[in-house]
């Protein structure tokens, strides 16, 4: 394979140029100058140029979007002169340039033909805006999704606190009232002492259940004072090592509150502990979460616990759940929350 | 006693001041939000405010918010904050410049109407009232990160005084003498390296600290 002398593009049997233009991909060949010289159909259909205006043009010049010429041309010089090749031969996403001057997402290998002389870099392009904008209302609706659950949770608490709790306290002030016209001796005295003594019950059933669907004190006092209250809670003594202070976008402190609440779930349930650490930190713009325990490890992968539905809620977030659980070296339960703040 | 009381749900606002008229109150004021009730309080400086913790417009704990500042504008009325979460948060906060005239409670307390006027009578006296749950999850919290070496009563006497119950007060829960409670407060001030002599409000000041 070797380019004519008189003209810049590489001189192929026909029905090679045939093969190539009948690819999905974008096939383009260049030079150790730089020049162009094959650019199939898919490329001209892609890049807006026509084979006669690409072949013999400067490759950066055509293909590189202006702010990443410097970079690509480096690149090139660098690996000419021997140097290890950075980008060839693995699959990488970049900005392509089009004829109009409109940027758009490429995925790219590029490869140096082995024993052609002289060099020839062939790349193997294809346009991915598609995908990207595919990826990204995904993204998009995955976070909505978990947004939509917190807003639906927030709602079903704030519903429970206007209504079914103020209604059992009403109920109970009433059958105080009730009680207090009725004698000790009286039979109906025991029915409603019994009735009183289940509806405290109830109303202590109801609070802590909607203060699990979603404590207020997290939407209004953030993570500090909600994993405080958590704690409190727990049948396994805590020790908050960290927490921090700052407030967080509703989705990531949520998150971050449901992923303790569900491992220190766990911890009581399954890991025979004494005590359990919570750490929670802003690393790298991410919330740390990690609750660890003293117990006795060994604990399967999280798609057997509840951790399972927590690990789709950090995915939607950009962020991911962790693991650690040795036998007899008690667990770990690590996630990272982006959290752009 | 006059007593101006706040909550946004009407039913159980009206019930409870019913309650309070026929347990000798005088209910001068009743108030649906939060700016309302500042008006009203404004107005009549009763003994006591009674507020619902959770308040129009907001989500949050604009009860709270006003609470603290009829604190801050007018210390001579007593606040009594009312709240369905036994919530530490909104404790520390509300105590966060003095435990003097402030009370925070369940909400389901008020039926209980005996408990609920002594909690009124004290907060008006300056006294301070703790919810017994709120007092129960610290004292759990703390027991579990290492409370000092207490007997199970000098822990009960802990906890009631976090209730802010005077010596009087736990002596009268506990059916003991007033004596053996002092006895039980100074041994209980000398092994958790209290401040000895803290009073009332102060006392109670001193022993969240200790718990939280």
């Amino acid at each position: 394979m070797t380019t004519h002398p008189d003209s810049p593009a590489l001189s192929l049997p026909p029905e090679l140029h045939a093969v190539l233009d009948a690819a999905l991909d974008c096939v383009v060949a260049m030079g150790a100058d730089g020049r162009v010289v094959l650019f199939n159909a898919a490329a001209q259909r892609t890049f807006g140029y026509t084979a006669e205006q690409a072949v013999g043009a400067d490759m950066a010049e055509l293909l590189v979007p202006p702010s990443l010429r410097a970079r690509h041309r480096d690149g090139v010089a660098r690996h000419l002169a021997g140097g290890a090749p950075a980008v060839l031969d693995r699959r990488i996403e970049i900005t392509g340039l089009r004829a109009d001057g409109s940027e758009f997402p490429v995925e790219l290998t590029v490869t140096r033909l082995r024993g052609a002389e002289p060099v020839l870099f062939v790349a193997y392009l294809r346009d991915i805006t598609d995908r990207k904008l595919a990826e990204a209302e995904l993204k998009a609706s995955r976070i909505r999704i978990v947004e939509a659950a917190d807003a639906a949770r927030r709602r079903i608490e704030r519903d429970l606190h206007d209504g079914a709790q103020q209604r059992l306290v009403m109920l109970a002030l009433q059958l105080r009232i009730a009680r207090g016209r009725v004698g000790d001796g009286d039979e109906s005295a025991a029915l409603l002492d019994e009735a009183l003594a289940e509806l405290d019950g109830a109303t202590a059933e109801l609070r802590e259940l909607a203060r699990g669907i979603h404590p207020a004190v997290l939407t209004e006092g953030g993570l500090h004072p909600a994993l405080r209250a958590l704690a409190a809670r727990s049948a396994v003594p805590v020790v908050l090592q960290e927490v921090p202070d700052a407030r967080f976008a509703a989705s990531v402190e949520a998150t971050a509150y449901f992923v303790v609440a569900e491992a220190l779930t766990n911890v009581a349930r399954h890991a025979c502990a004494e005590r359990a650490t919570v750490v929670v930190r802003e690393e790298a713009g991410a919330l740390v979460v990690e609750v660890r325990d003293d117990g006795c490890g060994g604990a399967a992968g999280a798609g057997g616990t509840g951790l399972r539905g927590l690990d789709d809620r950090l995915a939607a977030l950009g962020g991911r759940l962790s693991m650690q659980s040795p036998s007899g070296e008690g667990t770990t339960i690590r996630a990272e929350i982006p959290c752009a703040s | 006693m006059r007593i101006v009381i706040a909550d946004d749900a009407v039913l159980l606002r009206e019930g409870a001041a019913r309650l309070l008229e026929d347990a000798g109150f005088e209910v001068v004021g009743q108030a649906g939000d939060a700016e309302e009730l500042l008006r009203k309080v404004r107005g009549h400086k009763p003994d006591v405010a009674i507020v619902d913790i959770r308040m129009p417009p907001g989500d949050g704990a604009e009860g709270l918010h006003a609470a603290l500042q009829i604190r801050e504008e007018l210390p001579a009325v007593g606040v009594l904050v009312l709240s369905q979460y036994a919530e530490e948060h909104y404790v520390t906060r509300l105590l966060e410049h003095g435990a003097e005239g402030v009370g925070y409670l369940l909400k389901d307390r008020i039926s209980d109407v005996e408990r609920f006027t002594e909690a009124i009578r004290r907060v008006a006296e300056g006294g301070s009232v703790l919810d017994p749950e709120v007092v129960s999850l610290m004292l759990g919290r703390k027991r579990a990160n290492g409370l000092e070496e207490l007997t199970e009563r000098e822990e009960e006497v802990l906890g009631l005084m976090a209730e802010g119950l005077t010596n009087k007060g736990i002596a009268e829960q506990l059916s003991v003498s007033e004596r053996a409670v002092e006895r039980h407060v100074t041994s209980i001030f000398a092994k958790l390296d209290l401040p000895a002599g803290a009073h009332d409000h102060r006392r109670v000041l001193a022993v969240l600290r200790y718990l939280g």
